[in-house]
């Protein structure tokens, strides 16, 4: 007990002194190598600041690579009420900096800032510009929209790019956030660009057909919040990457070397278009809840914009589809639609294990023989689960549930021969958790516990087979959950298995 | 080149500046691009030593690099982000300042890379948002100069004095 309580203290000490600042500067000792790496990992405000602690580091960062302008008030004003006084001082700040950096290539310029008396800061901007591009910038990333409110942009206040943007040929990449994209007449200079990035904005047909003919090395898009009016189909003949994010745009493209795919956005919006995707081997389509207007929609399964989408992309090899998708296949099968087989060998399902969700999974299953890793995720941050996305699938199901029949396992042939990995990641911690009290709670784990039971005893090649379980939210809740979780990892371990899986429980890396 | 069986078995011992041994797996050590460069030229018999990276440093690299070397084989065969390994990493890396520094050169010095980021990131972390006085007393270093030289820097950044 003595000598415990003993080598505890000594613990206790050798803490204390790890609390203790140092008393000699280190940091400063080190190479200027590694403090420019530090400080290449901060915003150029932070990296300007260290210039004035000590004269080590007067002018470190002005040899810094990048300059990282982005403004937020409590950078430049302890007074939160001094809004305005900050963004004074930030314009000074950019000007100054712009001035006192050394005049050596840069490698990456970015400015985020909200421009709101455009004459005036148009100029400025301008002047920036002119000065990024003398030092023969690479990466251009121009936001004007931070601070104001997207989505609801009026457009006589985008940005207006200047010309010699346009001509300028060292970029490599280049991302615009509510800017004025107007193609001059003479051709683009951008043949060494890999990656743009274009967010606020309006597209149009005849401005991405340019892009993709003129900027021969894109390799990456990404398209944000833009929207615009499309009429026919594009060609990207070189696009390898492709995000596509909440687009007010029917994007219509023609892709052959197209590898990733992801789509976001709402659920109503998504009636994008893409063809030839013939290269294509990861596509993600993680979707909003949309209005109700979408789910009268859903009750033509066979024709809905997203079934076009999931047409477009289903023999990708490895899938990431929201609930939003497997609902509709769901839907697709308790009607008993005939739909293609896929090729995909891995499968990532956000999924909420409603009750009218488990025929879409058995439809995927059933329709994916080449599958060997199938991850289901509950309740997974971008899983739809409003309330009015429950019950309206709830009136579209209901009839035909009922009369639904479990799927023969002599169907799903992917069980019996390539279905090495299942994983199933609990979000909230549904799978242990007493907040879902009584007959809700008992019928959810009894989903789920069936949907797992199934697959482990059909499953004949099955190697390894993971539970990720949620962290505890609250330190006292654990005791009772910890019996709940027990029991369940109890259940879990007495299923029969056709197989000699591994079985592994991870709760932490959530 | 070995095959990869033959990696797993083979060991290699690294000795730190103040001569204790670490017996380590090739996968381990060849997360340092510098070892990994003297396991391909072949002059790695016997004991290898480090002169620059002392027993409490290269105990904590090692554990990282242990961890990592496990951890590209998963990566490889999933092919997804592992964010199990980035909560591991984040743990890792929250230790007091003396010991982040060692890491840090240690991590340069033996060139792993990725160490290296997350050790110049955890360093990032702690100037970031702070003001200048703040700066100072955490780091511990002093202010040099003279009242002429501080009054040319506040002209020349008047953006940082309110």
């Amino acid at each position: 007990m003595e000598a415990e309580r003993s080598s505890s203290s000594v613990h206790a000490m050798i803490k204390e002194a790890a609390k203790k600042p140092m008393c000699r500067d280190r940091i400063s000792s080190l190479p200027d190598s590694l403090l420019l790496v530090i400080l290449s990992m901060l915003p150029t405000i932070d990296a300007v600041k260290t210039s004035i602690v000590s004269k080590r580091w007067r002018n470190l960062w002005t040899q810094l690579p990048h300059l990282d302008l982005q403004f937020s008030p409590e950078s430049f004003t302890q007074n939160p009420h001094h809004v305005r006084k900050a963004r004074q001082k930030f314009l000074e700040f950019v000007s100054g900096c712009l001035i006192l950096r050394n005049p050596d290539p840069l490698q990456r310029f970015r400015l985020s800032f909200n421009f709101y008396e455009r004459a005036k800061h148009s100029a400025m901007v301008g002047v920036w510009f002119r000065s990024a591009l003398e030092r023969h910038v690479k990466e251009l990333i121009l936001d004007v929209a931070r601070g104001g409110e997207s989505g609801f942009y009026r457009h006589r206040d985008m940005y207006s790019l200047p010309t010699s943007l346009y001509r300028y040929e060292l970029l490599t990449s280049l991302s615009l956030c509510y800017c004025e994209i107007k193609l001059p007449t003479n051709p683009l200079g951008w043949r060494l660009l890999r990656s743009l990035t274009l967010s606020l904005t309006t597209l149009s047909d005849d401005l991405l057909e340019r892009i993709f003919l003129e900027c021969s090395s894109l390799e990456t898009l990404i398209l944000k919040e833009c929207d615009g009016k499309s009429a026919r189909t594009v060609a990207a003949p070189n696009l390898k990457h492709l995000t596509v994010d909440d687009l007010w745009y029917s994007l219509k493209l023609s892709a052959p070397n197209l590898v990733t795919l992801t789509v976001y956005g709402s659920v109503s919006r998504v009636t994008h278009s893409l063809k030839d995707l013939v290269s294509l081997v990861r596509a993600t389509i993680i979707l909003r809840d949309a209005g109700r207007g979408y789910y009268n929609s859903m009750e033509r399964v066979a024709d809905n914009p997203l079934h076009r989408l999931l047409m477009d992309v289903h023999h990708a090899q490895v899938l990431t589809w929201c609930n939003c998708c497997t609902v509709l296949l769901a839907l697709q099968e308790i009607r008993r639609l005939q739909s293609p087989f896929m090729r995909s060998e891995k499968l990532v399902l956000k999924v909420t294990l409603r009750r009218w969700e488990n025929p879409g999974i058995y439809n995927l299953l059933r329709r994916s023989p080449e599958l060997e890793t199938l991850v289901l995720q509950i309740n997974a941050p971008g899983a739809c689960h409003g309330p009015k996305f429950n019950e309206e699938f709830k009136r579209f199901s209901k009839p035909f549930l009922s009369i639904y029949p479990e799927p023969n396992s002599s169907e799903l042939s992917c069980l019996e021969h390539h279905l090495k990995n299942f994983e199933i990641e609990d979000f909230t911690g549904l799978l242990s958790d007493d907040s879902l009290s009584g007959k809700r709670y008992l019928k959810f784990q009894e989903r789920v516990l069936g949907l797992i039971r199934f697959i482990l005893i059909k499953a004949l090649v099955l190697e390894k087979f993971t539970i990720r379980m949620a962290r505890m939210r609250k330190f006292e809740e654990m005791s009772v959950s910890n019996h709940r979780r027990l029991e369940t990892i109890r259940k879990i371990l007495s299923f029969p298995k056709a197989s000699h899986a591994r079985i592994a429980f991870h709760t932490d890396g959530m | 080149m070995m095959s990869l069986a033959a990696q797993k078995e083979k060991k290699i011992v690294l000795r730190s500046s103040d001569g204790e041994e670490f017996e380590v797996e090739v996968a381990t050590a060849r997360q340092s691009k510098m070892i990994s460069n003297m396991i391909n030229d072949g002059c790695v018999e016997g004991s290898i030593p480090l002169f620059n990276v002392d027993a409490r440093t290269l105990a904590k690299v090692i554990e990282y690099c242990r961890r990592h070397a496990g951890a590209t084989r998963i990566l490889d065969e999933y092919d997804n982000p592992n964010e199990e390994i980035k909560s591991w990493d984040a743990t890792y890396i929250d230790v007091h300042q003396t010991i982040l520094y060692d890491i840090l050169q240690a991590a340069d010095y033996l060139e792993i890379k990725d160490l290296l980021d997350l050790a110049c990131e955890q360093v990032a972390n702690i100037i970031r948002g702070k003001h200048v006085e703040e700066i100072r007393n955490t780091f511990n270093i002093k202010n040099d100069f003279t009242v002429e030289e501080e009054k040319e820097i506040r002209k020349q950044h008047p953006w940082l004095f309110e």
